[in-house]
């Protein structure tokens, strides 16, 4: 697992969140590093693995979601710098 | 030393993460770290050579926009040490976090977080590394217009010397010199008398002023006293050659209209003022424009 990328959705609704990551979770070569619970509702994941694999959980993860209010932004760092994570409080546990 | 302070701020994780990840990438800058509000919004700020924080935080942004909301983002220059404690007391919440991470090896600025930081000594040496190299940095661009303006003195310095050899020689540079000093002396010879004027004229109405403009002039005194050595005799010519005139004013009598038409209204009121027998006196004068200036002049005349 040398270079991995890094996807960011954002939610704007917990519920809508869960919904998204029963989606993402579809494709099984990604993980869940982390999530961000900011406030007013927004939900941010954080997932790792190859570029391609990310594509698709995020795709699946879009179309699992109803309207498009709950669905902020998404985007995909094909190499994340090695301290991005870490400076945001979010990594390895 | 950083000498600017960078901030972005954004709604949601998204857009500011992709603007941390170009600047930490591309930018010689320090990461300070995060701060969240409720409302969803977050800032991150970043430290440093303030062109250096500039284009980070501009390629930030842009890099940021492009994938969700950047609500603003700004750069200050040399920030105070109080404004410098509150950006640490903003961003240090959200670093404690980081903190607990061992596998961190991230750079942070704040001393505070430095001093803590006692358990993961590669951290701690990075930062002295980089500071130091920054220091060095710094250093350089200060020097460099220090050499500048030794440079411009260096001709200075050279010029006595030359005058010097050209004495000897009897170069013709030696005659441009010379009149150089001449123009000097006209000058100095000028500005004393431009003095004696000033002290005068503070001097010309000592009753009719107020306390404060009597103690300056009292101030101003003390010059005259100086230079009354010099221009004493001076000063005395021209004390008397202004009595001459104003006897000549008051008794003037005669109207001269070809002259009164090329005057303008100021020495019209002038003039008008130097005639002992004209109607209307003071203020009036002051008051009155042109054509009743004639027609008072007619009366007299006639």
């Amino acid at each position: 697992m040398a270079l991995e990328s890094l996807g960011i959705v954002e939610i704007s609704s917990v519920s809508a969140s869960l919904k998204t990551l029963a989606g993402i979770q579809k494709e099984k070569n990604i993980k869940l590093v982390g999530k961000q619970i900011l406030g007013d509702g927004i939900v941010t994941l954080f997932i790792k693995g190859d570029l391609g694999a990310i594509k698709r959980a995020l795709s699946f993860g879009s179309e699992a979601l109803d309207s498009n209010n709950e669905f902020r932004s998404s985007h995909i760092i094909p190499l994340p710098h090695t301290e991005l994570l870490s400076k945001f409080g979010i990594g390895k546990k | 030393m950083s000498n600017s302070v960078g901030l972005i701020e954004s709604k949601g994780l998204v857009a500011l993460i992709e603007a941390t990840d170009v600047i930490l990438k591309n930018s010689p800058v320090k990461f300070l770290g995060i701060h969240k509000l409720e409302n969803g919004l977050v800032s991150i700020a970043v430290s440093g050579n303030s062109d250096y924080v500039r284009a980070a935080i501009d390629s930030g942004t842009e890099a940021g926009r492009k994938v969700g909301e950047i609500y603003s983002s700004s750069v200050i220059d040399n920030p105070t040490k109080e404004l410098l404690d509150i950006f640490s007391e903003l961003f240090s919440a959200t670093l404690s976090v980081v903190d607990n991470d061992k596998n961190t090896k991230s750079i942070f600025v704040s001393s505070k977080i430095s001093e803590l930081d006692n358990k993961n000594d590669e951290i701690s040496n990075d930062i002295n590394l980089n500071e130091s190299k920054i220091k060095d940095e710094y250093r350089r661009e200060k020097s460099k217009p220090l050499l500048v303006t030794k440079i411009s003195r260096e001709p200075r310095l050279k010029s006595p010397k030359g005058k010097g050899s050209s004495n000897i020689q009897l170069n013709p540079e030696e005659m441009i010199s010379k009149k150089d000093e001449l123009k000097t002396k006209k000058v100095d010879e000028v500005i004393p008398e431009i003095k004696i004027k000033n002290a005068e004229s503070s001097g010309e109405f000592p009753k009719s002023i107020s306390t404060i403009e009597r103690l300056r002039n009292e101030a101003l005194g003390l010059t005259k006293k100086r230079l009354e050595n010099i221009g004493n005799v001076k000063i005395e010519d021209n004390k008397k050659t202004k009595r001459k005139i104003s006897k000549d004013s008051v008794t003037r009598t005669e109207v001269d209209f070809n002259a009164i038409k090329e005057m303008n209204v100021h020495k019209l009121r002038n003039y008008a003022r130097s005639f002992s027998n004209f109607p209307i006196k003071g203020r009036e004068i002051s008051r009155a424009n042109r054509d009743k200036l004639i027609a008072f002049f007619k009366t007299i005349s006639s």
